[in-house]
């Protein structure tokens, strides 16, 4: 198996007869491997990868997955066999077991053998760690069980591409771990794209990156560019002796014995007493969310790193 | 877990299996629908308030047995069908409801086999509790009548219930995609009593009495010599082939309904 050419061109999405521009204009090519796509609540991301699944026509632009562009109804099903997708709002039947959904869902995955359909079920179940609990229904799950329920739907088809949105949220630390690094097993040699506003999740699982704000690409490359973008702005203001510019960019807040201190973002010194520290990727996200609308159009950052 | 993860051979998927898809559906959506409570307590309460009145007054142990078939199969009829397609109505928009519309439409699989199996499966599912109080029914018969009850009763199920029971289900998995369950249940309430009760005595336009009624009367009278009511009023004694142009009618009706929903939901879904 092989990672897809994924290949986004020109991609727009309106909605309310163009009065909201979900997504404007999106040029960008998936490499192999995982591919984090973060940006902050309404910036585009579940529209982007709604896109990318084939359940939202684009408005204007093109998708290509292998060359196969998703224009028709049945180019859509033959690039959605290759594609695995967890959603963000994930439903399950509450009264199936979850054997019982992911047969039903490798049933409309194609998967219309009843051995080898048994076989790839039982396989994931074990891979996901529900194969003990398979047989209970799936509304006794706790959340992380039934995130665990849809990451095993989503690779029911061996998915080249697949496609998961925001996987991590309400799991407890350990769950998400877990999500985590069975995430990054799966990318071995297919192309996952993340989408998540935990930046964290991003930088121990993925080397590139794609920043989505507003509709746009703000910035796609390698997850380390990211931080460089923040190097030499970011800053450690102690309070009581100076108490840092309201508006200044705060990646975080941390009470010590001397005062408080300010992780800010600021391309000046913004107090006399301010520490220059080196940067994360996380102040390079958020320096990139504070930086000017025309300025990021211009520079959306390196390609993305072949993996 | 390795292993999994090594595999060499992706499983092999068929993108074209129609039948196989809606079958499974059918499958899943019968599990899911014959668990409900609700539609064993709204079905058979419905029987059971008809049935503990029987009407006609018809005596078990004299009358003529196709005729106590169809008069029993016509006491069924009466009011089930409002809790079939009450029952039913809900499970049109489940999907949407439980957050499922982006996974299922992010398969390879069209609207088409879900929808199917929906009406299918679920409609089965819905149509059991009438199935089986008719088995106790036939028990009951065929205690006082002997074995011959059992073959006059099948025939009386498919004759002169299942046709109306198909119409109702068709109609409530593809009509609340267009008014909701409630207000469909409303109407649904409604055009039975309107459309199977309320004949040409009450001086109202209506499809009771006629062919096109769904309450089974046409084939109860026509094959089973069953009581007539309103095609009575209408002077009618209905034909074999006035049974057989009433369950055509309920049943192309069915299919219409179900088509056209097909139709309309593949141009309106990208999948």
């Amino acid at each position: 198996m092989t990672a897809p050419n994924v290949t986004i061109t020109d991609l727009t999405v309106t909605f309310r007869r163009g009065e909201v521009r979900a997504l404007d204009g999106i040029d960008l090519r998936l490499p192999a491997g995982m591919v984090g796509l973060l940006g902050p609540n309404g910036a585009g991301k579940t529209t982007f990868m709604r896109v990318l699944t084939g359940v939202l026509l684009p408005t204007s632009g093109s998708v290509a997955v292998d060359g196969t562009e998703l224009t028709s109804r049945s180019r859509r099903r033959e690039v959605k066999s290759i594609i695995g997708y967890l959603p963000q709002e994930l439903g399950l039947y509450p009264d199936l077991t979850a054997r019982q959904f992911l047969d039903y869902m490798a049933l409309l995955k194609g998967i219309t053998d009843r051995r080898a359909r048994r076989a790839r079920v039982n396989e994931v179940l074990e891979l996901v760690s529900l194969g003990d609990v398979a047989n209970r229904k799936v509304k006794g799950y706790s959340g992380g069980m039934k995130r665990r329920v849809g990451i095993a739907q989503a690779i029911l088809n061996d998915p080249r591409l697949l496609i998961v949105d925001e996987p991590t949220v309400g799991l407890d630390p350990e769950e998400r771990l877990r999500f985590r690094s069975l995430l990054a097993r799966l990318a071995g040699d297919r192309t996952v794209l993340l989408s998540t506003h935990i930046v964290d999740d991003i930088v121990q699982t993925c080397p590139n990156v794609v920043v989505i704000e507003r509709g746009h690409i703000a910035f796609q490359g390698a997850i380390g560019d990211l931080a460089t973008r923040a190097e030499g702005m970011v800053w450690h203001v102690t309070q009581p002796v100076t108490a840092p510019p309201p508006d200044l960019p705060t990646v975080n807040v941390t009470p010590g014995m001397t005062g408080t201190t300010y992780r800010v973002i600021s391309s000046v010194m913004p107090a006399p007493d301010a520490e220059s520290v080196s940067a994360t990727v996380e102040d390079g996200y958020i320096a990139l969310m504070h930086d000017t609308a025309p300025e990021r159009a211009q520079h959306p950052g390196s390609t993305l790193r072949a993996s | 877990m390795t292993a999994v993860l090594e595999r060499t051979a992706p499983p092999a998927t068929a993108q074209g299996d129609w039948w196989a898809k809606t079958v499974a559906a059918a499958r899943y959506e019968y599990l899911m629908q014959v668990r409900r409570p609700a539609v064993w307590v709204v079905v058979l309460a419905l029987i059971g308030l008809r049935c503990t009145s029987p009407y006609p007054d018809f005596d078990d142990s004299t009358t003529a047995l196709p005729k106590l078939v169809a008069d029993w199969a016509g006491n069924f009829i009466m009011l089930c069908p409002i809790g079939v397609g009450a029952v039913l109505a809900d499970r049109v928009r489940r999907e949407a409801r439980l957050g499922l519309n982006d996974l299922l439409t992010s398969t390879p699989t069209g609207i088409g086999p879900r929808l199917w199996g929906k009406a299918i499966g679920a409609g089965a599912a819905t149509t059991t509790p009438v199935a089986v109080a008719w088995v106790v029914l036939l028990g009951y018969l065929t205690a006082r009548r002997g074995a011959g009850a059992i073959p006059v009763g099948l025939a009386a199920f498919a004759a002169i219930l299942l046709p109306g029971l198909v119409f109702v289900v068709a109609c409530s998995v593809t009509v609340p995609y267009l008014t909701g369950p409630v207000p469909y249940r409303i109407g649904l309430f409604g055009y039975w009593f309107w459309g199977n009760m309320l004949g040409p005595r009450f001086g109202i336009l209506t499809p009771a009495g006629t062919p096109f009624e769904a309450n089974g009367e046409y084939p109860a009278g026509a094959w089973f010599h069953g009581m007539l009511f309103d095609a009575r009023q209408r002077g009618i004694v209905p034909t074999g082939v006035e049974a057989v142009l009433s369950v055509a009618f309920l049943l192309l009706m069915a299919l219409a309904a179900l088509v056209i929903t097909q139709l309309v939901l593949t141009r309106r879904s990208p999948s």
